[in-house]
């Protein structure tokens, strides 16, 4: 099973310059960015603003046209230090919950023995009842599959954990869920990288958020420094004064 | 290579596809309902509405003779009756299929030294009945014809008052045909069998074909459509971990299948054909079906990976059945090795090419040569394979 430790990085996630194009498709980048151990590191901003592509680069699903990646200090084979969650909580759907559960461990795992412990602990963590784990995943709401993931998530001491839109579209009561998964894991050490719409949610758990805009990063602080800096009642706002700011710059 | 990450990868699979009670269905159906409908189509001649007619306008001993001959020829080859009309009208009826006219004179013509009589007959154009009919009146000619030349070659010998062996005279030329390998070897009646039966053996491999290119098409083409892609890529497994698990994930559905067709064979009776005398051309055939598995399942793949829809991927398993229909066609009915250069080249590029000419040489006994045709599809899998894996890429199984 992984631990939480990135060896003698003092990063576990560090971007630098990257730069990354599609044939057919916006262009994200240059993006710098780092992300401490422990640190809840929220990327907000507009849809297609380039929060998921920043988080699939970080996931190592994108290769980047341009600058480096490096989790806990590798640029190549850190897959097995970052569990990813993506928006769309697409799970296998004629297994049962208890069966994507183990396959996931299975991935992860050294042997079945540790494979059947994380997959136990997901459980836990997930906050499903068990016979709820016995019905196959098609049946399960979205809220309910992403309880899963994330079960899987704390289960699984990946130093890094990426999870993208964690909380859209679910109930008030999974929302609330998730947020105390998220803030807890950081607690323990791991660095959590998110990406929301909701700046009043990511006001509540970020230790640090990067405005995105149009594929660059616009600003980066804690949300009271940003507050502060743009003299904003809430995020929300120091977000659009951050973007007037920098058209007004003609940064762009 | 983490054994434990393939093994996942395969059980997930497995499972997936064991759990999807409407493809199991219809791979059922699929099983029973093409050989069913086979002999449907085959049964549903006997129920066609098929009037054959033979007018008697003649009515001599030759005439009543060849009646008869021609009504037990229909009955012994075909599904319909002939009836006879005894009558002076020799024009074709209304309403049937065929009408077979032996006109007035028959009989005289018949008995003459030199006389040539006239069979008529109308069919309606364009009737598959009224060719088949038609097909077997040119039987019944032929062999009609035959007696009436024994008797004329007869008659003129007890004329000339000489004695003549009628078989000999009308045979002067006799056929003896010996079975030889393509170096000249030859043959016993066992082997030279063993040979015809190995083309259909080959031509057999296609069935497995399909499953095993849609298994490994779906495999790949499921994770990226239905999004579980963008979570699997991001975890430890590689791209020969990923390769490996998902061919051994597909290979429970081709299991399936294989025991349906067999199940299949055995209700239809398949078997009845005893294939005890050809148990090494059996597990020969066994291991060839294997090669060709193992050689769709990695180009499946290496087209998987990088086709983007599962439309797409459809295609691409059209493509690969489609590439092995042709070649094991071609193999049914040309002798691959007799071609010119320039059209045998590019059919030995495809793998399926020596899988058929591998049963063929070791049906002939030509042991080393089997055994190297069947290295090519082995070099291609791990060729494909190889290629697979180094074009395994997490952006590749991603929505964008």
């Amino acid at each position: 099973m992984n631990n939480l430790s990135c060896g003698s990085s003092s990063f576990v996630v560090e971007m630098l310059g990257v730069v990354k194009e599609f044939k057919r498709g916006p262009r994200i980048g240059p993006i710098t960015l780092h992300v401490k151990r422990g640190e809840v590191f929220a990327i907000i901003g507009p849809n297609g603003a380039g929060k998921t592509t920043t988080l699939r680069l970080m996931a190592g699903i994108y290769k980047p046209n341009a600058g480096v990646v490096r989790i806990c200090g590798r640029v190549e084979g850190f897959r097995s230090l970052v569990f990813y969650v993506p928006e769309e909580t697409a799970v296998y759907s004629r297994l049962k919950g208890r069966e994507v559960l183990y396959f996931y461990a299975l991935l992860y795992a050294g042997d079945r023995r540790e494979a059947d412990i994380i997959a136990r602990k997901a459980w836990q963590y997930s906050g499903l009842e068990g016979d709820v784990l016995e019905r196959r995943v098609g049946d399960y709401s979205k809220g309910m599959k992403r309880r899963l993931l994330l079960g899987l998530a704390m289960a699984i001491n990946t130093p890094l954990l990426v999870l993208d839109e964690p909380t859209s579209g679910l109930d008030v009561y999974t929302a609330v869920h998730v947020r105390r998964l998220i803030r807890r894991e950081a607690d323990r050490g791991r660095a959590v990288v998110v990406t929301s719409h909701n700046m009043f949610e990511v006001e509540k758990i970020a230790d640090k958020v990067a405005f995105l805009n149009n594929g660059v990063i616009v600003d980066v602080a804690p949300p009271n420094a940003l507050l502060a800096r743009y003299d904003a009642k809430d995020l929300e706002e120091a977000f659009i004064k951050a973007v007037r700011t920098v058209v007004e710059r003609g940064v762009w | 290579m983490n054994k434990l990450r393939v093994k996942a990868i395969a059980w997930k699979d497995s499972l997936e596809f064991l759990r999807d009670r409407k493809s199991i269905v219809l791979m059922i159906v699929s099983a029973f309902l093409f050989p069913f409908l086979g002999v449907f189509t085959t049964g549903l001649k006997s129920h066609q509405q098929v009037l054959v007619v033979l007018k008697l306008c003649d009515n001599g001993s030759y005439a009543h003779d060849f009646a008869k001959l021609l009504s037990k020829i229909i009955r012994q080859y075909s599904p319909y009756n002939l009836t006879v009309i005894d009558t002076g009208d020799c024009s074709p009826p209304q309403g049937a299929t065929v009408t077979i006219v032996l006109p007035r004179g028959f009989t005289h013509n018949m008995s003459l030294l030199d006389g040539v009589a006239v069979v008529k007959v109308y069919e309606v154009a364009g009737s598959a009945a009224a060719e088949e009919v038609k097909s077997l009146v040119y039987l019944a000619l032929k062999d009609y014809a035959r007696r009436i030349i024994r008797e004329r070659v007869s008659l003129l010998a007890g004329e000339a008052g000489v004695s003549v062996d009628v078989e000999a005279l009308l045979n002067p030329l006799r056929l003896v045909s010996k079975s030889v390998t393509p170096s000249g070897t030859p043959l016993s009646p066992e082997v030279s069998e063993k040979a015809s039966i190995a083309r259909f053996l080959a031509f057999s491999v296609f069935f497995v074909l399909n499953p095993t290119a849609i298994a490994i098409a779906d495999n790949v083409a499921r994770e990226r459509e239905s999004g579980t892609g963008e979570i699997l890529v991001t975890t430890p497994v590689t791209g020969l971990e990923f390769v490996l698990g998902k061919i051994a994930g597909s290979l429970t559905a081709l299991l399936l299948a294989g025991i349906l067709d067999l199940a299949a064979a055995l209700v239809y009776g398949v078997f009845s054909v005893s294939f005890t005398n050809y148990t090494e051309l059996a597990l020969f055939h066994m291991i060839q079906t294997l090669l060709a598995i193992l050689a769709t399942m990695s180009i499946t793949m290496l087209v998987s990976l990088y086709v983007t829809s599962q439309r797409a991927a459809t295609l691409s398993t059209s493509l690969v059945t489609g590439m092995a229909i042709m070649v094991f066609f071609t193999a049914l009915f040309v002798d691959i090795g007799s071609l010119p250069l320039s059209i045998k080249l590019p059919l030995y590029l495809i793998p399926y090419t020596h899988i058929a000419l591998a049963i063929e040489a070791f049906a002939l006994g030509e042991v080393n040569k089997s055994i190297m045709y069947s290295c090519v599809p082995l070099i291609l899998t791990l060729a494909s394979l190889t290629a697979a894996v180094k074009s395994y890429s997490p952006e590749r199984l991603v929505k964008h």
